[in-house]
């Protein structure tokens, strides 16, 4: 096998179609990120394989979208196109809504949510096990670390456009200052939340008008409601196809597909690509139809239990799948719960403030507690993961506080298995699935487990 | 406590605060006796894992934990600034526990006249709950009464932190610290006559000549029983003679301008005046600047970074701290505190901190 068969071997088994136009990009990157063949080797025959349905064309196509993407990150080099970044959560729907106003202009534009795209191809997807964006002293959150190491390093282009979004973390908006200059010619555009507390919806959408304007007066564009509209329609509609593929996982309680590829299907709504949402649905439509007619021809593992999760490490596929081997569903991604799905206020700016405002997880442990207990009871769920943000300092903080209040409104089982999300150096798979053992060994004898 | 018990004729409502974005003159105003908590505790600290994972910087737990372990009553009422997310998660904790809080939030973004205002709200609002709690009337009059107070405190503190550019400064920054606590714990007249009588004594009194090591102490705080860091440093034969610390110091260069005095006044003034700290928008360079005038001003030969456990930013701060430093030649030293007090790390902290102020001494005398 010559050096390129291993990466285009890699792109056949994700259905791509033209294969020798995505080969070099593939290569260059792989490069870039010092991304070993052997590597790549591993990829195609064990991982890939291991963690993944390869065998459903939906589950190929959803890798496809996400190597792609990346890949797209490649091309940018060479494509004359605007730029725009942003770290998440952010606001989605207005991201989208600059890109489609700037392409109405007649510009080329890219939107494009780069840090978190490369964390789950690199660590997810290709299974990559060395780190390549250090880390010093201080739990730093890996994604800001990537980020960086992104734009320093210039293993992808500078952007035109970064919005940097502060609404949950506080360290998010430091780093891209930081960033700020090495990113001399960008127009920079930081959006934090004045407070944790009370009502920030005034300032935010102050704040999100000024980014606006300021992107309107550069390019010289004007961004229309009706362009906003549409886009949240499309997000809409995004928001609603992976609920119909939760519910019928939930309703099927049987691994038609695996704990990480709900991780990856959720995180559709939450990162950026080049691709049409309205394209995304479609590729989650035709993914239902076929997990149903695969459900009902195969012998698929049972789902012995369906817990909600602040959100499954996708960076990390072996945590998904020592859950599986336990029994254990992850469902409902908590994460990812907004009260922001249809379009509110009377212009995007103000709708745009309500989707930065709207997280569940930005909200203070009371309310997150009490819509987690909601969506248990409502789903007839078995319980809640969390653990998964332990060194974070929002979405890490409160754990216990949010474990105690969901087993007191719930009185269902709350596991806090403590894992880094982003960076995996300290996991164990065998520590795991000891914990696992325990917590189906219990269950198994009608007991909760701690 | 006992403190606050012996001065008072009459016991008075007692309220907590926790940094410089309290309005602590309303509070003045508003007859309460305003304590700032900005302690180290290893076991309150410790409590707060009952609550709140471990990646929460010590002192924020700290703090948590002394207001819920009830050395100063029990639910006493809290008046704290939300600059970060651990002291959001902190106060959470705390309401969660039934603590009475009023939580100011400090917009990270003050170089934008919407942050500015957001702060100005949060002031008004502090004021309108007081008046509600407390049924009294803050007037303006009373107000300006108190601002007047602060900067009096302030300028007398100015004045004794000029004697730290002395070759021998006439105070150690451990005394110093001391005298900052027990000014915070005292009714604000009485902390003003406090400083002036500290400033009496040390310039009558003069030191004998030691020239020892001149350092900045930069980082969150300086909390009170915190002496191990501060002590290592006389130890060593080094002082600080200035710092910049966002916590634990009386900010005294911030001095208010009474004319047209009005809350929004006060209130931009509070916000917008003194150092920048770690938490505000492109502070980094903005502290930076301030670090360099300040070693140029109290002469400075090293500067020790003093940085707590899982403070990121800080972390972050530093990285950017260090490379400027060593572009400027500024010799710089990290040291860091998780509060535990483990010998491990007390004894290693110290060694460093010595062979630190060695390395300065030979350089002072290649000179």
């Amino acid at each position: 096998m010559n050096n390129s068969e291993i990466y285009r071997e890699f792109l056949g088994l994700l259905d791509v179609t033209d294969v020798e136009r995505e080969l070099p990009f593939l290569i260059k990157a792989c490069s870039r990120y010092q991304i070993k063949e052997e590597t790549m080797f591993r990829c195609v025959r064990e991982h890939l394989p291991r963690y993944f349905h390869m065998e459903l064309r939906g589950v190929r196509t959803l890798l496809r979208l996400y190597v792609t993407e990346w890949i797209g990150l490649e091309k940018l080099w060479e494509r004359n196109v605007i730029k725009i970044y942003y770290n998440v959560p952010g606001t989605p729907t207005g991201m989208y809504w600059l890109a489609r106003s700037l392409k109405q202009a007649g510009y080329d534009t890219a939107v494009c949510t780069p840090d978190l795209i490369t964390m789950i191809v690199l660590y997810g997807i290709i299974g990559m096990e060395e780190k390549i964006a250090g880390l010093n002293g201080c739990r730093h959150c890996a994604v800001n670390m990537m980020r960086e190491y992104l734009t320093i390093r210039q293993i992808i282009p500078k952007p035109d456009i970064r919005w940097s979004f502060g609404l949950l973390c506080d360290e998010a908006p430091k780093k891209d200052m930081i960033l700020e200059y090495a990113e001399e010619d960008a127009l920079h555009v930081f959006i934090q939340k004045p407070s944790k507390h009370g009502d920030c919806k005034a300032y935010l959408e102050q704040q999100l008008e000024k980014g606006i304007r300021e992107t309107e007066k550069r390019y010289g564009i004007t961004c229309e409601k009706e362009g906003y509209q549409l886009e949240k329609k499309k997000r809409f509609s995004l928001a609603m196809r992976i609920d119909q593929i939760i519910r019928f996982l939930n309703r099927s309680e049987a691994f038609v597909i695996g704990n990480e590829e709900v991780g990856l299907i959720e995180t559709l709504i939450l990162a950026s690509f080049q691709m049409d949402p309205d394209e995304i649905s479609d590729i989650l439509a035709r993914l239902l139809e076929e997990m149903k007619e695969y459900a009902a021809g195969q012998n698929c593992p049972r789902m012995q239990y369906r817990y909600a999760v602040y959100y499954t490490p996708v960076c990390n596929p072996l945590y998904g799948s020592i859950m599986e081997k336990n029994g254990i569903g992850l469902l409902h991604h908590t994460a990812f719960v907004s009260t922001a799905v249809v379009m509110q206020g009377d212009h995007p700016a103000e709708d745009m403030a309500y989707e930065c405002m709207g997280m569940l997880i930005g909200k203070d442990v009371d309310q997150e507690a009490e819509k987690i207990s909601e969506i248990i009871i409502k789903n007839r769920l078995d319980g809640l993961v969390l653990g998964m943000f332990a060194f974070d300092r929002w979405m890490g903080a409160q754990q216990i506080m949010l474990q105690q209040k969901v087993e007191e409104q719930t009185g269902k089982h709350v596991l806090v298995y403590e894992t880094d999300f982003w960076n995996q150096d300290s996991f164990s798979g065998d520590r795991m699935e000891m914990a696992m053992e325990t917590v189906v060994s219990a269950r198994g004898r009608g007991k909760s487990a701690e | 406590m006992g403190n606050i018990e012996k001065n008072q004729a009459e016991p008075k409502k007692i309220a907590i605060y926790n940094g410089r974005f309290v309005p602590v003159e309303l509070l003045w105003a508003c007859d309460i006796h305003a304590v700032y908590l900005c302690r180290k505790s290893a076991p309150a600290a410790e409590s707060m894992l009952e609550y709140a994972l471990r990646f929460m910087n010590p002192l924020a737990r700290s703090v948590g934990g002394i207001i819920l372990s009830g050395d100063y009553g029990e639910r006493p009422c809290c008046f704290l600034q939300l600059t970060d997310n651990h002291s959001v998660r902190m106060t959470e904790i705390l309401r969660d526990q039934e603590v009475p809080v009023t939580a100011i939030s400090v917009p990270p973004e003050d170089e934008k006249p919407e942050a500015v205002q957001y702060y100005i709200e949060e002031i008004h609002a502090v004021k309108a709950f007081l008046e509600e709690q407390y049924q009294k009337q803050i007037d303006p009059a009373t107000l300006l009464e108190k601002v007047r107070l602060t900067n009096r405190i302030h300028g007398t503190l100015e004045k004794i932190s000029v004697l730290r550019k002395e070759e021998n400064p006439a105070f150690a920054f451990s005394e110093y610290v001391r005298l900052q606590y027990e000014m915070f714990r005292l009714e604000p007249e009485e902390a003003a006559g406090l400083a002036e009588a500290f400033l009496k004594e040390k310039e009558e009194n003069k030191t004998e000549s030691k020239k020892p090591i001149r350092l900045m102490l930069v980082g969150r705080a300086a909390a009170e029983d915190d002496e191990f860091l501060l002590d290592s440093v006389e130890q060593a034969g080094g002082a600080i003679v200035c710092e910049c610390l966002d916590e634990g110091i009386w900010p005294w260069e911030i001095r208010f301008d009474l004319e047209d005095f009005s809350l929004e006044n006060y209130a931009r003034q509070r916000y917008l005046k003194g150092h920048r700290i770690n938490y505000f928008h492109h502070s980094f360079h903005r502290r930076y600047a301030y670090i360099k005038r300040k070693c140029l001003e109290y002469r400075v030969e090293g500067v020790i970074w003093y940085q707590l456990s899982f403070d990121e930013i800080y972390d972050m701060e530093y990285e950017c701290l260090a490379k400027w430093c060593d572009q400027d030649g500024i010799s710089l030293l990290r040291v860091e505190s998780s509060y535990e007090g483990a010998a491990e790390e007390t004894a290693a902290l110290a060694a460093r901190v010595e062979s630190f102020i060695q390395i300065l001494k030979e350089k002072r005398n290649e000179q």
